[in-house]
């Protein structure tokens, strides 16, 4: 078993510098990441050699890079490919390497692995073509493959427009945008992003190159289903209301298309968190279930949460938020003094809370709001592994469902292959609404080891029936 | 679809990657050698990967990031997230949508 100071896991952003700062202050460091290379979600390293271009991404691609060669240089070990699915307190976490299962010991560990994307379901979310929106990011910047065409950009937040402009860049027709929310709210959150005046340039940029391509992007609106047989043929889009509910006999509107991007928002991905046992809240302006840490990402002993897992605020905050952790584990594990550790933090903690206002603007604009998923038709799919409706759920609640987990054990829905972390939220919002329980009331599932398929023999351990130890025999 | 509805292609701006001869379903097709196996197939007009286990309705890549499991082929007998697996000469990649015709064949 391989032993380190400290253990990483995610190798975004937050990881990256958590492994560049503690690897300053001499600690022994292992960075894991189930991706090809270090770079997380927005810095996800191109799949092959893409030229850097002015294109969507481009910016990104080079702040990836600084990064990539930064935490390459640090001398932590990079443990890619490998793809963690138990970690218990002590410290181990356990992952599927490309050569087979193997556990990893350490003093400390640095949680840092980032969101996954909501998708409220309709009808028509399963079929092949439907990507979502995040992902379609990931297929722009780290694949540069258009999808195919015309696509639909639909969902909340400033990703619909990235991945609209995005796909017009690299040669891709983009048949509509639909945005939950107004213009008006856009106008709004300007104070908060005002920070950042580089990025908000860039969304302007994306704006106007829509407009000049005559993209018609439909605000307060959603889908309300998407068509096709084998694949996606058209789309129906609906107006909504304030809450996102849909607006009862509103214009329809048909259009066609071959492919649809959609996604609700980021959710912070919190089952280490969880597994090691760190209490969670519910705050839907983050992003979800966030883990209770200090300001630094403290979590308990040895134990650290950075970046968009303990809420959203994106990839600023999630460096600066890595370097506190990193030097936190540094002043815990006695490589720094505590005052050391004050100097050093009061100057990134100024940093940190200006980065996280731009982040928090931009995630509360994508907090969940009630009426979308309390919108979701009784026959459609809301858990996709299992194959569970929203009819399905409507009946367990009626039967005396309260907690998801209950949902769980009643309908299967949560426990496919995905681990309910596709269906988790649609699922919960809909046990809350039916029984006007908060969603903290209806919990969150409770995570289950492997967090990640794995392969049956190694469930089962590496042991034989000679392995086994029998009692002794009984003299006869 | 429209008429000026496109495949899934690479983006013009990049130069092109070679292809590599894979199998699929003992078919042979040739894809971009190191690109993520899903979006290579989808590349190749083939974004039906399997089939949900109980409904059976058809299912393509999702998230492209190892979260959703939707994009689950078998290659080279092992089960593996074709979005995070890259292209490589002469890998043989076999979807459940076979097995399940057959099933429903023999059913
Ligand atoms: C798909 C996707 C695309 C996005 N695209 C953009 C974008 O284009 N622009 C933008 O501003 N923001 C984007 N975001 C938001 C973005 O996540 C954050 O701003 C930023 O990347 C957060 O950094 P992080 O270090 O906290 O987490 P991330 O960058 O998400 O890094 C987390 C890392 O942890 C790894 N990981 C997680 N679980 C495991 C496991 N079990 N085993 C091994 N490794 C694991 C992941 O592979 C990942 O590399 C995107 C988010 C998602 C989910
Ligand atoms: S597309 Fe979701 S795991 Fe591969």
């Amino acid at each position: 078993m391989s032993r380190y100071d400290v253990i990483i896991l995610g190798g975004g952003p937050a990881g990256m510098r958590a492994a560049i700062t503690a690897r300053q202050h001499g600690l022994d460091v292992a960075v894991i990441d189930e991706g090809q290379r270090p770079g997380g979600q927005i810095y996800r390293a191109p799949s092959r050699d893409l030229q850097p271009h002015e294109r969507a991404g481009a910016t990104d691609l080079a702040q990836g890079e600084r990064l990539r060669a930064a935490v390459a240089e640090s001398g932590a070990h990079l443990l890619t490919r490998h793809r963690a699915w138990a970690a218990a307190p002590g410290i181990r976490v356990d992952c599927i390497a490309p050569d087979g299962p193997i556990s990893l010991e350490a003093d400390a560990l640095i949680l840092a692995t980032g969101t996954i994307e909501r998708v409220i379901p309709m009808p028509g979310l399963t079929l092949p073509g439907v990507i979502g929106l995040a992902a379609a990011t990931i297929l722009l910047k780290a694949h540069a493959v258009v999808p195919g065409g015309p696509t639909v950009v639909a969902g909340v937040g400033p990703l619909l427009y990235a991945v609209a402009a995005g796909i017009g860049k690299a040669g891709g027709r983009v048949a509509a945008v639909v945005d939950l929310l107004a213009p008006s709210e856009w106008a709004g959150a300007l104070l908060g992003l005002i920070s950042r005046p580089d990025l908000l340039a860039r969304g302007a940029g994306w704006m106007a190159g829509l407009r000049r391509a005559g993209v018609p992007i439909h605000h307060r609106a959603t889908l309300a289903a998407i068509h096709g047989g084998r694949g996606v043929e058209a789309v129906e889009i609906a107006p909504v209301a304030a809450d996102w509910s849909m607006i009862p006999g509103g214009p329809q509107s048909r259009i066609a298309a071959a492919s649809v991007a959609v996604g609700h928002g980021l959710v912070p991905a919190t089952e280490f968190a969880r597994l090691m046992g760190v209490a969670h809240r519910y705050d839907a302006a983050r992003g979800g279930w966030v883990p209770e840490v200090s300001e630094d990402g403290r979590a308990g002993e040895n134990l650290y949460i950075a970046g968009d897992c303990a809420g959203v605020s994106g990839a600023a905050a999630a460096e600066l938020a890595g370097s506190l952790a990193g030097l936190g584990v540094a002043r815990d594990l006695g490589r720094i003094s505590d005052d050391t550790y004050e100097k050093l933090t009061a100057r990134l903690r100024p940093s940190l809370r200006r980065a996280q206002r731009f982040g928090w603007t931009i995630s509360a604009m994508m907090a969940l709001r009630p009426g979308l998923a309390c919108g979701i038709a009784p026959k459609t799919i809301v858990c996709r592994c299992e194959d569970i409706s929203r009819q399905a759920i409507d009946n367990a609640v009626a039967g005396g469902v309260r907690h998801v987990n209950q949902l769980k054990s009643t309908t299967r829905c949560g426990m496919g292959p995905c681990q309910g972390r596709s269906c988790a939220d649609a699922a919960a919002e809909i046990v809350a609404a039916n029984t006007g329980l908060s969603r903290e009331a209806v919990g969150i599932w409770t995570p289950r080891v492997p967090l990640r398929p794995i392969p049956l023999e190694i469930a089962l351990g590496d042991f034989t029936y000679a392995d086994i130890p029998w009692p002794p025999m009984l003299p006869a | 679809m429209t008429q000026d509805a496109a495949g899934w292609r690479a983006d013009p701006a990049h130069p092109a990657v070679p292809c590599v001869a894979v199998t699929l379903d003992g078919q042979t097709l040739h894809l971009p050698e190191g690109q993520s196996l899903a979006v290579a197939l989808a590349m190749a007009g083939q974004l039906e990967l399997r089939r949900s286990p109980t409904a059976g309705t058809p299912r393509g890549m999702f998230c492209l990031m190892g979260s959703c499991q939707e994009c689950l082929v078998h290659v080279d007998g092992n089960a593996v997230l074709s979005c995070l697996e890259p292209v490589r000469a002469g890998m043989s990649v076999e979807r459940d949508l076979l097995h399940r015709a057959r099933d429903g064949a023999s059913a």
